[in-house]
């Protein structure tokens, strides 16, 4: 039997957290009747996983030093954008915009510190799969929300949003 | 189970590697009577050490394997093949077991059109160096009955004529499988189209077997070890005989850096305990050696093992692999009653009938064969998605085509089937040592020169284009596809480098995979094989395995 010892803290600090929160809910924007990143809170999951150390997985050093450059990155391009909004104040519409010109790699002035912007696209979406299908242990996937509605393990069940809970992600209004 | 990592004695023989063909030898030789050491570079796991089963732990965070930066092979990538690229190793599991701990368990048998491969391969390019191997399949087939009886493989006879020849009379030792609920739809699909899919045979118990348990269908086979001992590998099979007559010491913990020689002859093996140790001696007149081709053929470089003819490490095959995924609008999703799989699937049906081919559009005589999974079920959730596609060149899926690939998941029923193919032999394909980068042990890494011939893509691409159009025909729509490119940076089936033969001049092993140089010292894993095949490899490994060791010379 192995164990999990999960971190006691986080990595990120505050404007970190939403930015990752914003960017995962559009590449897995929930709805209405489809549990998406913030039901599941895969945020959360890697979070978590860069508190951890290359004991966890080889990956995470490089990781740790990677998210603030690259947060950064986009944030610059989100302001310029968006007449100085940040990612973290992007509404979904925008966010997805901001993904789809980081996957294609043509965000202007990117900088050279960072990852290429296709492996940084690459680097984003891996980990909010993981935090939305991976196990809940690892603190994503809340209450196996992506795993009830998928049916991993159990029959698909429907999903419903709990009454007067809102995905507490950014953009379900969008 | 037991294992002595006490300070060895004397022994007969070493075995190098407790995997598949380490464990078999040791379970060989010790029923004849000899004194084995079996020296293995992982740990001895035990089947609780996979539970919790967790995808993201075993899988994604990559925990059994050894990882790129510190203990990579280096592939020649680009073009013009001089770009060294560290590639990961994810077909190595260093651990007691070796890969049979995350093992598929597919276990089709090698047969006549891969022993005479030029009797079935017609117009063999002149670049490739085919030849057909110094034995038949019917000098094999007792062998192969005893690995599928000693590791327990389920399926049954005679189901189809596309199947492996089976000698009248014999059936495996326990049923298939229970089927997947796509089984009926599918064979119906590929009947039309004149082909007959069939039960795969598997090294995975159906039901009580040789005291371990039946298939719980959990969700996690591939990649994970089995929490419950269902699923065969060496340490569960092969190994707990060997300890289990009081003359085999599995010594964990201990690489082999080196294989010793004299004046042509086996001395024993050099290995040490920990990374940057100190390098010590073990003595046996007999080595028998087990540690996946590439690890194979570089030990035998490494320990300058006399080549005359420039042979070892050449001939490095991988088969060809592919895949291609279908959708079925038309079909509810495919839930198992108590008669079927449930919905935590692992594939039934094997197709074989594009092994051979004999069709006027295309020059490919032979190609491969199939696995069929379901692509809801058959792997767990995180890989799934990260390789959601919705048809060719549409892949890496997110914001609403991820959902729609998803619902089609929940909805629809669906087919994914791995090709595994014939590549042919070519010289230049290579394992040799790395000038630069060296692995935790101190010995040099394998640098691997590897391009497919355009036979191989050929093939690949005609067998993966017939599957695609009956499963159209059947109302599928495409989804996942993937045919080889000619570089192939590595795979979990890979053969050759020490060729067996009858000539030393063409051959690094003799008949009996003995070294035509160093007497006494013998392989066991797929280097032995002079060609590819073109099936799952290592039911053959095994039954190879066991035809050597029960022949294996007095030690002297
Ligand atoms: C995910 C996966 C799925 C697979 N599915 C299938 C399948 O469905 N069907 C099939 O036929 N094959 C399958 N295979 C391949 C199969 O597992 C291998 O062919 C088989 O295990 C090879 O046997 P082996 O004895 O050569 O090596 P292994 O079984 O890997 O054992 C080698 C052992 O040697 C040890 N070792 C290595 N170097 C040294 C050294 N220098 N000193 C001491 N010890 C050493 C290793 O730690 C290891 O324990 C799969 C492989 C993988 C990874």
């Amino acid at each position: 039997m192995w164990l999990l010892r999960p971190s006691a803290t986080g990595c990120f600090d505050k404007d970190q957290r939403r930015a990752v929160e914003v960017l995962f809910d559009a590449v897995l924007p929930g709805g209405p009747r489809r549990p998406g990143a913030a039901d599941a809170d895969a945020a959360e999951y890697v979070d978590r996983l860069l508190a951890m150390g290359p004991e966890t997985h080889p990956e995470i050093p490089a990781w740790r030093l990677a998210y603030p450059v690259l947060l950064a990155a986009l944030d610059t391009a989100a302001q310029r954008a968006h007449g100085g909004r940040g990612v973290a104040d992007l509404d979904r519409a925008e966010a997805t915009a901001l993904l789809r010109d980081l996957a294609a790699g043509t965000l202007p002035d990117w900088p050279a510190a960072a990852l290429a912007q296709p492996a940084a696209f690459a680097l984003l979406r891996a980990h909010c799969i993981e935090g939305c299908f991976g196990d809940p242990r690892w603190g994503g996937n809340r209450e196996a929300v992506i795993w009830r509605w998928f049916g991993h393990l159990t029959p698909a069940e429907p999903f419903t949003r709990p009454a007067g809970a809102t995905a507490d992600g950014p953009g379900e209004d969008s | 189970m037991t294992a002595t990592t006490t300070a060895p004695g004397t022994y007969d023989a070493i075995v190098v590697g407790a995997g598949a063909g380490g464990g078999t030898a040791a379970r060989v030789l010790t029923a004849r009577g000899r004194r084995v050491a079996v020296l293995e570079k992982g740990p001895l796991p035990v089947a609780d050490d996979f539970l919790p089963y967790d995808e993201l732990h075993f899988h994604t965070h990559k925990t059994l394997i050894p990882h790129r930066d510190t203990d990579p092979n280096i592939y020649m990538s680009g073009p013009g093949q001089d770009r060294p690229t560290p590639v990961e190793r994810w077909w190595n599991v260093n651990m007691a077991g070796g890969a049979t701990n995350v093992w598929d368990a597919n276990v089709p048998r090698y047969t006549e059109e891969d022993f005479r491969v030029l009797d079935h391969l017609h117009d063999v390019p002149p670049d490739a160096d085919m030849v057909n191997w110094p034995w038949t399949y019917r000098q094999f087939e007792p062998w192969f009955e005893r690995a599928e009886y000693e590791w327990g493989v389920s399926g049954r006879a005679r189901q189809s004529p596309a199947q492996e020849p089976i000698r009248a009379g014999y059936d495996y030792v326990m049923p298939p499988l229970r089927p997947h609920a796509a089984v009926p739809f599918l064979t119906e699909a590929f009947g039309r189209a004149g082909m007959r899919p069939y039960l795969g045979p598997r090294a995975i118990n159906s039901r009580v077997y040789d005291g371990r348990p039946a298939c719980s269908f959990c969700g996690y086979n591939q990649f994970f070890g089995c929490g419950l001992n269902s699923r065969a590998s060496a340490l569960n099979t092969v190994l707990q005989r060997a300890l289990a007559t009081g003359r085999c010491d599995l010594l964990t913990g201990h690489c082999v850096t080196r294989l010793v020689h004299e004046d042509g002859r086996v001395r024993g093996v050099m290995y040490r305990t920990e990374p940057g140790g100190p390098e010590r001696f073990l003595g046996a007149s007999q080595v028998l050696v087990s540690v996946q081709t590439i690890e194979s053929a570089r030990l035998f470089l490494v320990s300058e093992v006399p080549d005359p003819s420039r042979l070892i490490g050449h001939y490095l095959t991988y088969h060809t692999h592919g895949s291609a995924e279908v959708t079925l609008p038309l079909q509810p999703v495919w839930t198992g009653d108590g008669a079927q799989q449930p919905s935590t699937a692992i594939g039934s049906l094997q197709l074989r009938d594009l092994y051979v081919v004999d069709d006027p559009a295309t020059p490919v005589t032979k190609a491969g064969k199939f696995s069929v999974y379901d692509p809801y079920t058959c792997v767990p959730p995180v890989r799934l998605v990260k390789g959601a596609a919705l048809g060719p060149g549409r892949s890496g899926l997110w914001g609403e085509d991820l959902y729609t690939y998803l619902e089609e998941l929940r909805h629809q029923g669906g087919a994914y089937f791995s090709f595994t193919g014939e590549a042919l032999s070519l010289y230049d394909n290579r394992v040799e040592l790395d000038p630069d980068v060296t692995d935790p042990w101190g010995m040099p890494a394998a640098r691997i020169w590897y391009r497919h011939h355009a036979y191989d893509l050929a093939a690949a691409r005609y067998a993966i284009d017939r599957v695609v159009r009956v499963m159209g025909d059947a109302g599928g729509e495409l989804r996942g596809y993937d045919v080889p490119g000619a570089e192939n940076p590595g795979y979990g089936h890979v053969q050759g480098t020490l060729r067996a033969g009858t000539d030393p001049g063409t051959s690094v092993l003799d008949e009996n995979c003995q070294s035509h140089t160093v007497s006494g010292l013998y392989v066991l894993d797929c280097a032995f094989m002079p060609t590819a095949g073109a099936s799952n490899p290592t039911l053959t490994l095994l039954a190879n395995a066991y035809r050597v060791c029960e022949q294996l010379p007095d030690p002297g």
